[in-house]
């Protein structure tokens, strides 16, 4: 039996070499493949079990094959803001034109005619909506998921709700007597130092507001507001309607902070109600002097210039005047044992029996690893060590041929004792 | 996979190489742009290789903003002193030649010599003259100043017509800078030219900023007023089209609150029409007053008024008593007095409303003598003069004449200080933010060498494979 | 290692700003070098720019006193010179007087001494000098004498005759004059004839000149008289002698009345010399005074000017140094930028 044996132990060890020559073959062809993971084959040895302790049957080799689905593949930069790598042990989860999920480490999106997200590979980036609120995800579950879709935003204009300003009031001015303070909205009405802040209505359109500080009393500023473009032109008073709000600040002669007034509530015209925080204002002797930072929220109406993905996985549409707008968070998938899961065509994956289930999170949150915009994860195949393992491989693969030729050889011999 | 990633980092390092040498490029060609400032490229390395995360622009605020303060500081006296040269050199003459004063001193030699020989009259001829050039000297003074005035109030109107099309730049400049800074974009290109703006801004007003989120920067004017927030406030000025003794100019409104007098070009501009001007024709007004009083007529009995005699006014007969706007302006020679209007100069000497000369005498001189009295005697002028109030004709006019000097001297010395910070300070910010050619230089053989490496690396890792694939093969 | 970092562009413009700087600087020594004065008055002297000003105008009005301190000078000289004249005319009268009151003498010489006397003075006092009568008080263009002539009777004469008609009711060639004696003829002169030579009848009869003199501004703040009028006392004394000798020894009045005519103009003619002789020391006063004065207005011109020069002069030759010195540092400064746009990094690459 045992030439036999030989022999089906060479063919093993044959097509053992063989399995191992195609996922080399694989790994060359997809050194370049975005997201690609390579594939190795594992040997595990084959042994009869022995009739007895004189003789000795041949087994044979087993393969496995194994892909390093956990080895992280080198980031490359490209310049398109939607190619995204994961530096970490998450994946995208994508979906394909029949609606099934999927995971994968392929981030070369782009967009299709309908604004969708879409690899290479043709599998849709899936994403939370910030359509009904700040999303959460479900962890283990692939519901609440969509399409990632950034095509026709409209423009939108955010109306003004809440703003700061500071600034120090000159503590030696002279008092305005009542009658032509900026309140009374009289021609010639007297202040001591004037500014102005810009805030959005509701359609985005800029409400330039006149402020004016007066001082009306020691340690009390009496500060109205007015909408500028109903000043007469020039000279501001007087204005055609009534001061949009006046408060009286006063401030502690101790150290010159606000004591009292510090927050002035208006109805901008056209617009929300705007709360102006002026918390941080000071009457210290010296002159007028605006502190840092007048902080006005809202925004006027403007289009989409671009989107910005985030590293936590939020993806923004940038409007013309800078400011940004949530639309999506794309959530990352991880699973007990990555290398094990089912590789599919396209640089997915599935959930497999030995995987483990999936659990759902978002980028920098735990292991999932976070979003690298304008990068791609390249192929974790090394060309060098294919190549040996090649020449490995092939050796091994004629040092089985010689088994197989030695004991078909030896078969002859054994047929010729006959004749 | 070493060789794999090797090749690839080897790439990166290619990569970032020509990227940091188009930087070097853009340094150089910019090298004497004042307007400029320095990038470079930041590099970081990850376990990909080497790339540039951002290009990093050396800009100084601090000393952008003593810049802008000196740049203010020097415009204002520049103007200063160029309008107090021009309005001294309209008034006054070169080396003060044509002056009042001057006019005043060879009036009083006319007189003096008319006195000796007071039967000449070809000598009243000279007397008279003498006053007339003097009256020239007077309404050429004023029509001066008027036009100077007028000619500033022009200049202000183009200046505020200048910083509203900068504001509006500036607008422009301001989005770009937020909209590239919000995207993560490279912002540098706008940042430059939004500094470059904020210079031209500050020569006309002295600017302090405030940046907000998103590089949003916010302009105030020194005293405080908003001069560009998220918009351009409006700059708004009324030119006056015709200006004499009196007329005042209207003011230049920063988001509806007047400019005050401060540093740089506006104020300045404002001060020397609404100021300086306005004083320097108090006094020759107050000069012509002198005149006028000093050669009028009084009633040997005692009896009639006091009348405008060689000098007459608008006014006239009346003397006037006090600071009369416009003197300067209307006052001429009486026509009785001038030969050239049918008049007779020999009145001077005899009188013309009141016959102080009945016998017509030829040597009387009394009345020549108390004429050159007069303008010996001490007078009261209106302390809006900005000079001594109490001292004779002839000394306040040179009196005028040391107000406008002083003030230039000290304006001519405060420009040559703020003209050597401001040459100190544009120094300095070049230095701190402009381009060294031989650095960049230097940098670039640098990067050539860093180049050449890489490509070394290359062709390298292509040798190793060979042997390699050769094995295989 | 932290180094100073200098941009191109500063390098380029420190240059530029010290160049300009110096280069206008020449300018104003160069000006300074050839003028001998500071190249801008009015920045360097600021506040005293109008002392200044001032300083020029009272030189040129100092300057202009002096000039007419000399005309007035030459006209006080005549003045002086045509009095002496006077006293020497009026001697020579007094001698030709004395013999006549002793009785020696012709009547017609007598006569003939008055008359020569009244023209000599008429011609004396009548003296112009630039055109200007100078007895004439201020009434400079009108003869300040009139000529006292018999026929046809001037004014004077008329008067004087009058006088005599009114005291004695007939006229001095009247044959009843004879009969006057020395007494009643001594009260005519001293009462009725002296009022025919003084105040309104001398005014009007003798004299176009004005009490009132020229008056001249010596210096700048000084005034003085500085002419005689043909209405000082000497004068008039002097005319009504000779007047009077003239005419009455042209008369029939007895011997006795002449020699109380001839004592009587004695007397007056020596009470005119004295007259002119104050009129002369007053005289020689305010030519003392004017000459001291434009001694004093001189020194004051020179004082100015020293002053003047003091502030706004400049050392010529320290402004040639400077010049110099500029120029060699705007050369080193020329040199310097050759150098430097030498000194690249581009030469080497």
């Amino acid at each position: 039996m045992s030439l036999y044996g030989m022999m089906r132990t060479g063919v093993s060890g044959m097509q053992g070499q063989s399995n191992r020559l195609g996922t080399v073959a694989d790994n060359i062809a997809n050194s370049s493949t975005t997201g690609y993971k390579r594939s190795s084959v594992e040997f595990s040895s084959l042994i009869v079990p022995q009739a007895g302790s004189g003789s000795y049957s041949s087994g044979g080799v087993a393969t496995t094959v194994r892909t390093s689905i956990s080895q992280q593949g080198n980031i490359q930069y490209t310049t398109s803001a939607t190619d995204l790598a994961i530096s970490g042990e998450g994946f995208f989860t994508v979906q394909d034109a029949s609606g099934q999920t999927f995971l994968t480490r392929a981030g070369s999106f782009v967009l299709d005619d309908q604004g969708r997200l879409v690899n290479a590979a043709g599998f849709y980036l899936q994403g939370y909506s910030f359509a009904n609120g700040t999303p959460s995800a479900a962890a283990n579950s692939f519901a609440g998921l969509e399409a990632v879709k950034i095509a026709n935003l409209p423009m939108t204009a955010t109306p003004s709700t809440e703003g700061s300003y500071s600034a120090n009031l000159p503590a030696a001015a002279d008092i305005v007597a009542a009658g032509s303070l900026p309140s009374d909205n009289v021609a010639g009405s007297t202040y001591t130092n004037k500014t102005s802040l810009v805030v959005y209505d509701n359609l985005g359109g800029e409400v330039l507001l006149d402020i004016y500080f007066t001082k009306t009393a020691a340690n009390t500023w009496e500060v109205a507001v007015y909408n500028q473009a109903d000043g007469t032109a020039g000279t501001g008073f007087p204005y055609s309607s009534p001061a949009l709000a006046t408060q009286s600040l006063t401030f502690d002669p101790a150290n010159g902070q606000l004591a009292g007034g510090g927050t002035i509530s208006l109805a901008v015209p056209g617009g929300a109600t705007f709360q102006l925080d002026m918390s941080e204002m000071t009457q210290l002797a010296t002159d007028f002097t605006p502190g840092s930072d007048p902080k006005v929220n809202g925004n006027a109406a403007s289009s989409v210039a671009g989107y910005e993905i985030a590293a936590d996985g939020t993806l923004y549409a940038q409007y013309d005047n800078g400011t940004l707008a949530a639309l999506y968070r794309i959530p990352l998938a991880t699973v007990t044992s990555p290398d094990q899961l089912n590789v599919l065509s396209g640089n997915v994956f599935s959930q497999s029996a030995l995987s483990g289930d999936v659990t759902l999170g978002f980028p920098q949150e735990g292991a999932f690893g976070k979003i690298t915009s304008g990068a791609l994860e390249a192929s974790n195949v090394d060309i060098g060590e294919e190549l040996t393992a090649m020449i490995e491989s092939q050796r091994n693969y004629t040092a089985n041929s010689k088994v197989f030729q030695t004991g078909s050889e030896l078969l002859d011999v054994l047929v010729n004792l006959k004749r | 996979m070493s060789l794999s990633s090797a090749l690839s980092i080897a790439q990166s390092a290619l990569l970032a190489t020509s990227r940091r040498t188009s930087v070097v490029t853009q340094n150089v060609t910019n090298a004497d742009n004042a307007d400029y400032a320095r990038r470079s490229a930041v590099l970081i390395s990850d376990q990909s290789g080497v790339r540039v995360s951002e290009i990093y622009r050396a800009a100084n605020d601090s000393l952008l903003r003593q810049y802008l303060n000196a740049n203010s500081a020097w415009e204002g006296q520049q103007t200063m002193l160029a309008g107090l040269n021009s309005l001294s050199l309209a008034v006054n003459g070169q080396s003060n030649a044509t002056s009042p004063a001057a006019a005043i001193g060879d009036m009083q030699e006319a007189l003096q010599l008319y006195a000796a020989a007071p039967s000449s009259s070809s000598l009243a001829d000279g007397v008279v003259n003498a006053a007339r050039v003097l009256v020239q000297t007077l309404n050429n003074g004023t029509n001066q100043i008027q036009a100077y005035r007028s000619e500033l109030d022009l200049e202000i109107s183009r200046s505020v017509v200048d910083l509203n099309s900068l504001l509006a730049d500036f607008h422009a400049a301001n989005k770009a800078v937020v909209k590239a800074t919000a995207i993560g974009g490279d912002a540098t290109d706008a940042l430059d030219k939004r500094d470059a703006i904020l210079k031209e801004i500050s020569q006309y007003i002295p600017v302090s900023t405030q940046t907000r989120d998103n590089n949003d920067m916010v302009i105030t004017t020194a005293d405080g007023v908003t001069l560009y927030e998220t918009s351009p406030r409006n700059v708004s000025f009324e030119p006056t089209s015709f200006y004499a003794a009196g007329v005042e100019g209207n003011s230049v409104y920063i988001d509806g609150v007047p400019v005050k007098t401060g540093t740089g070009k506006l104020a300045a501009m404002v001060e020397l029409r609404d100021e300086v001007a306005v004083t320097m024709q108090t006094q020759l007004d107050e000069i012509a007053r002198g005149l006028v009083t000093a050669f009028a007529e009084s009633d040997p009995a005692g009896i009639g008024p006091d009348v405008a005699g060689l000098f007459t006014w608008s006014g006239a007969p009346a003397i006037p008593g006090a600071l009369e706007g416009g003197l300067a302006n209307s006052i001429k020679i009486n026509a009785a007095y001038d030969p050239d209007a049918g008049g007779n100069p020999v009145l001077l000497r005899d009188g013309n409303t009141y016959d102080a000369n009945p016998d017509d005498n030829a040597a009387f001189t009394d009345l020549l003598v108390s004429f050159g009295n007069n303008l010996d005697a001490s007078m009261t002028f209106d302390p809006s003069t900005g000079v001594n109030t109490s001292s004779n004709l002839g000394s306040f006019a040179t009196n005028t004449i040391s107000w406008i000097e002083a003030l230039r001297q000290t304006t001519s010395n405060s420009e040559g200080n703020s003209s050597a910070l401001l040459a100190r300070v544009t120094e300095t910010l070049s230095s701190a933010t402009g381009v060294n050619v031989d650095d960049q230089m230097a940098l670039l053989l640098e990067l050539e060498q860093a180049y050449e490496a890489s490509a070394r690396l290359i062709s390298t890792i292509d040798e190793m494979m060979s042997i390699l694939l050769e094995m295989a093969g | 290692m932290k180094v100073s970092y200098v941009s191109s562009n500063a390098i380029n413009q420190a240059l530029r700003y010290s160049l300009m700087r110096m280069q206008s600087q020449i300018i104003s020594g160069k000006t300074e070098m050839t003028t001998g004065k500071v190249a801008d008055t009015g920045l360097a002297l600021g506040a005293r720019t109008g002392k200044a000003v001032s300083l020029h105008r009272d030189i040129d009005r100092l300057k202009g006193i002096i000039d007419t301190n000399a005309l007035v000078s030459s006209r006080l000289s005549a003045t002086q010179d045509s009095l002496s004249d006077l006293r020497t005319a009026g001697e020579a009268f007094l001698s030709a007087l004395t013999v006549a009151a002793s009785g020696s003498a012709e009547k017609s010489t007598s006569r003939e001494a008055g008359k020569v006397m009244l023209e000599t003075m008429t011609g004396i006092v009548n003296s112009s000098f630039n055109g200007e009568y100078i007895f004439a008080g201020v009434n400079t263009d009108v003869k300040p004498l009139n000529e006292y002539t018999d026929s046809p009777p001037s004014a004077s004469k008329a008067a004087f005759d009058a006088a005599f008609m009114a005291e004695f009711g007939f006229s001095q060639t009247d044959p009843a004059a004879q009969g006057l004696s020395a007494a009643q003829l001594k009260t005519f002169l001293e009462g009725t004839a002296a009022t025919a030579f003084t105040g309104a009848q001398w005014q009007a009869n003798w004299s176009n000149a004005t009490d009132q003199g020229i008056t001249s501004r010596i210096t700048l703040s000084e005034t003085t008289e500085t002419s005689v009028s043909a209405n000082e006392q000497g004068i008039q004394k002097l005319a009504m002698a000779a007047a009077v000798v003239a005419d009455l020894f042209n008369s029939n009045l007895n011997e006795d009345a002449l020699r109380q005519v001839a004592e009587f103009a004695t007397s007056l003619v020596g009470e005119a010399l004295g007259d002119i002789a104050t009129t002369q020391g007053r005289i020689g006063f305010v030519e003392q005074r004017v000459t001291q004065a434009s001694e004093r207005l001189s020194l004051q011109v020179d004082l100015f000017s020293e002053t003047l020069l003091g502030m706004e002069g400049v050392d010529p030759y320290e402004a040639a140094t400077r010049v110099e010195e500029l120029m060699g540092q705007i050369e080193t400064a020329y040199t310097l930028t050759a150098r430097l746009n030498q000194l690249s990094l581009l030469r080497f690459l």
